[in-house]
């Protein structure tokens, strides 16, 4: 428990004293959604019903682009290497680092989401379900975007390879996730994609857990 | 014995690096490993902390098998890397504090002043790394031997970007050091004037490339 507060108190350190990076990150979503509001246009962004689908794909978008930044920088400063010498295990670090993502990119994204719902048109229910879905969903994509990040810094491959990696497993958390509130309201189960959502989790933790410790390997080597 | 080494294979890149090499660490002793670059200074030490695993034969610290991890306490030896594993937007007196919390020492602020003042870096401790030059960076490196108390210390290039004065410092710390019935393995370019140091010379000891292997790592994806 030490070992995983002092973790803890390093990631949170450094990310707040990243926050510049952090705020990018954030106004790439925002920007990204005034764009998509812009050049589609509002009424046509409800009429067509697809306010929720852009938030999710900018939302994948943002995440894939700002994951890298908390692993980068250790590999490079050796601090990864230092950490492992310390005796913490792969597996803590990577809880950690899916824990300082979620609190420093996702929490605020899942703030500005009522706002970014309304400018998009998004009626008041369907952006509760879809906070939900994405609180349900984050952690799953944190890790998907973890081991992505892992494997393009080990071959020294760019974000668009990391892109093109993790895509098709982000792929059922995406149909799940957009479609959550239309389950809600109209299917006579109206939780089975928070469930389903639940369940992708519990298999992407140790999933990642597992490349995670190969990966670390073949980073120090 | 501190550390005995028996018969390893080391491989690294496709490339066989030592074949067979066998040495042994005595208390109150510096192994000096000497060798041209790329010759495999940073690979054996690698292999000495645990983090690459030797193709054959065994490597033994404090009388424990280094491949039983379970009975090896990783943090028995403490090495300290070619990087400076620093954060360049963390001042220095930040960057000691987060790493004394990692290793579960409790740091303070006049603590850390007092250690630093060894280096005679004690008037640098607000400014933040990425203003500090490479010396000034080493020496922020070294003074974290200052904190510790364990007996193998494992050094990479801990010389680099040192000034003569520094260095002469940091010759008095190993001998300090081994007084205390530490024992050191270093890598350097210049010439270690302590005694009792045991110069290892790996040009002679390097092998010629037996067999390039066919297997792929991500490097190669």
């Amino acid at each position: 428990m030490r070992k995983f507060k002092s973790l803890l108190f390093r990631e949170f350190f450094l990310s707040f004293r990243n926050t510049h990076s952090l705020i990018i990150c954030l106004l790439f979503f925002v920007l990204g959604i005034t764009i998509f509001t812009i050049s589609i246009g509002s009424a046509s962004i409800t009429e067509l019903n697809i306010g929720s689908s852009i938030i999710w794909v900018l939302f994948i978008f943002t995440l894939l682009l700002s994951v890298e930044q908390f692993f980068l920088k250790d590999h490079l400063d050796g601090s990864l290497k230092e950490l492992v010498l310390l005796g913490f295990s792969s597996d803590l670090i990577i809880i950690t680092k899916t824990l300082t993502i979620w609190v420093f990119l996702i929490f605020p994204i899942l703030l500005f989401f009522p706002f970014v719902g309304i400018v998009l048109g998004i009626e008041l229910k369907e952006i509760y379900i879809q906070l939900i879905a994405i609180f349900l969903s984050s952690p799953s994509l944190i890790l998907l975007s973890i081991i992505g990040t892992l494997v393009t810094i080990q071959s020294n491959s760019s974000k668009i390879m990391l892109t093109i990696l993790i895509l098709p497993f982000i792929i059922p958390i995406l149909i799940f996730g957009v479609g959550a509130a239309e389950t809600f309201f109209e299917s006579t189960k109206p939780f089975q994609n928070f469930f389903i959502l639940i369940a992708i989790f519990l298999i992407t933790l140790p999933l990642t857990l597992f490349v995670g410790r190969i990966a670390f390997k073949e980073l120090n080597n | 014995m501190i550390l005995k080494i028996d018969s390893i294979c080391i491989r690294r890149n496709k490339k066989i690096l030592f074949d067979n090499l066998s040495l042994n660490l005595k208390k109150s002793q510096i192994l000096f490993l000497k060798g041209s670059n790329g010759i495999g200074k940073t690979s054996l030490l690698d292999a000495i902390s645990g983090l690459l695993n030797p193709e054959k034969g065994e490597i033994y610290i404090t009388d424990y098998l280094l491949r039983n991890k379970k009975k090896l306490d990783k943090r028995s030896f403490f090495y300290l890397g070619h990087d400076f594993c620093l954060k360049d937007n963390l001042t220095v007196i930040e960057n000691l504090i987060i790493w004394a919390k990692l290793c579960g020492k409790s740091a303070t602020k006049k603590n850390i002043i007092q250690k630093l003042k060894y280096f005679k870096i004690n008037n640098l401790i607000d400014i933040p790394i990425y203003k500090l030059s490479q010396g000034q960076k080493r020496k922020v490196s070294l003074c974290k031997l200052l904190f510790d108390s364990r007996k193998i210390w494992i050094l990479d290039e801990p010389t680099s970007g040192l000034d003569v004065s520094s260095t002469q410092n940091f010759l008095k710390l190993l001998k300090s050091h081994v007084r205390k019935e530490g024992s050191v393995i270093i890598t350097s370019h210049i010439d270690l004037n302590i005694k009792p140091t045991h110069t290892i010379d790996l040009n002679k000891q390097k092998v010629k490339i037996k067999s390039q292997l066919n297997f792929k790592t991500w490097n190669h994806l």
